[in-house]
């Protein structure tokens, strides 16, 4: 009696819960994949490995290896990492019958939702930050030059498009009642999203198109001509992206008998 | 003051009406054996109080708050078993109760000790930190039971909670629920078996069809009708005795 709910209690237990799981591991090791296998197809990693470490020391003539990152490591973690924290978070209570549980605690159904987004959000970032941090070098090529910001920037970017990923996940997963369903709408519909950025360079047409994704602006983010202010503007952009779907889940879910 | 007050409850899905202007009052520290049929609503009932099911009209209210307008307040004061759940199958009854616990806003330093106590106190005999898929389904259910009393509330609500258990679980789980109702915890819990709402309950209410066809002390409804268990009692009053 008495217990008043903290809202970051509950992430901080929900994310510890997430990173100690099965998809904990296989995000992590997806990640670590995805980052050597890329070091060894372009044969990178040895040489710029200590090119990285003289970022923070001295001009490298680092420069961001745009083709990398945008048509490589960015999508694989838009479409196959970020789901892995969220495609089942309502889906999965619904199927095992665990609402009666969890709801049956005084938190309301809108601190149920924002923990488990939030969650999905840190553990993602637990497991694949370090991981993106370390594997960087396979994405710098030493042309011009890149600096400390962004190196943090671009990764910091990239993290908030999973935001984007997540909030879109938490929606789907809220609509349907079964997990492999709820994965599978999830994996398919980013890769949908993904296709118009994936193609950008074609046509002018295809340009505009994925200017309609903010996965465009997540990975517009290169080593050179981009401000502060921009940098603020795009990451204003992703989450106006983000916010209907985090708001029109919590608002289905608030509604629904369960 | 009854602990739960239900008036004129009712609840549609779509063409099939669940309940049909429900009433019911359960006293501070009874046992109330809510009963009926499979179907006859019991369910809903206990999920419109947990806050789950949205009634179509009529009230309900706990310790006096109503259920949809102070439902946080409402779940702060009740313990709640469903009839189905899931347990997390690689968890561990301790991490599980611990998750358990922060949601009901516990901190995990006070819920180290409280977790041993509430096991001892339902009589789970496993060891709290073995899986949950080796445990056997008597205990898994007190695992349950213990996710109901972990932020000490004053209400229990169980649903169905000796169904699918043999006679020895049957058995230790109704000698909880007495042993909480001497506590002086109130608990509503449902159930088809009649012969154990004559075991631990103070009262019984039958359910058919949505409403409450029937009210009484265990002992006086068999005296009434004469009778010699409450199977008999709900046949003849559900018209088919």
């Amino acid at each position: 009696m008495g217990n008043e709910i903290r809202l970051g209690n509950l992430i901080y237990c929900a994310t510890f819960r997430l990173v100690f799981s099965i998809r904990g591991l296989i995000a992590l090791l997806f990640s670590i994949y995805m980052v050597t296998m890329i070091a060894y197809i372009y044969d990178r990693l040895p040489d710029t490995f200590f090119e990285l470490i003289r970022l923070f020391t001295e001009d490298s003539g680092l420069e961001f290896q745009w083709f990398l990152f945008d048509n490589g490591l960015s999508k694989a973690v838009t479409i196959f990492v970020a789901p892995l924290f969220i495609f089942d978070a309502v889906s999965g209570d619904r199927s095992d019958d665990r609402f009666g549980l969890m709801l049956a605690r005084p938190i309301t159904r809108t601190q149920y939702m924002l923990m488990k987004l939030m969650s999905a959000f840190f553990a993602f970032g637990i497991v694949f930050l370090p991981i993106m941090a370390l594997g960087y070098p396979v994405f710098v090529d030493i042309v011009e030059t890149l600096t400390p910001a962004s190196y943090f920037g671009t990764i910091l970017l990239l993290y908030l498009l999973a935001f984007f990923t997540l909030c879109v996940g938490l929606l789907i997963s809220t609509l349907t009642k079964n997990t492999l369903v709820s994965f599978l709408a999830l994996f398919g519909l980013m890769a949908i999203i993904m296709l118009p950025n994936a193609s950008k360079y074609s046509s002018e047409a295809l340009e505009k198109a994925a200017m309609a994704t903010p996965h465009y602006y997540a990975t517009y983010f290169t080593s050179h001509a981009m401000d502060a202010l921009t940098y603020i503007g795009f990451v204003i952009v992703i989450i106006l992206f983000s916010l209907p779907f985090l708001f029109l889940a919590i608002w289905k879910f608030k509604k629904e008998s369960l | 003051m009854g602990a739960i007050e239900i008036n004129g409850l009712v609840k549609d899905y779509g063409d099939v009406q669940a309940l049909k202007g429900l009433n019911l009052n359960v006293e501070e520290g009874e046992v109330y054996g809510f009963c009926g049929p499979n179907g006859a609503g019991k369910t809903t009932t206990l999920k419109i109080l947990i806050g789950l099911v949205f009634p179509t009209s009529g009230s309900a209210k706990v310790m006096g708050l109503d259920v949809i307008k102070k439902g946080v307040e409402v779940r702060k004061q009740i313990g709640y078993l469903p009839e189905t759940y899931g347990l997390p199958r690689w968890d561990t009854p301790r991490k599980f109760l611990t998750y358990m616990g922060v949601l009901s806003g516990m901190t995990k330093d006070k819920l180290k000790s409280i977790i041993e106590e509430k096991a001892a106190e339902i009589g789970f005999t496993e060891n709290l930190d073995r899986k949950i898929k080796g445990i056997s389904k008597g205990n898994k259910q007190k695992i349950g039971i213990a996710q109901a009393l972990i932020h000490d509330p004053e209400i229990l609500l169980l649903d169905e909670p000796t169904t699918g258990l043999d006679p020895i679980g049957r058995n230790e789980v109704l000698n909880s629920m007495k042993a909480l109702s001497e506590k002086g915890k109130t608990v509503l819990f449902s159930t088809h078996i009649l012969s154990d709402v004559e075991k631990i309950c103070d009262n019984v209410g039958i359910i058919h069809n949505g409403v409450l066809i029937l009210e009484g002390a265990p002992e006086s409804l068999k005296e009434e009708y004469g009778t010699k268990d409450l199977d008999e009692v709900f046949l003849k009053v559900a018209g088919h005795g």
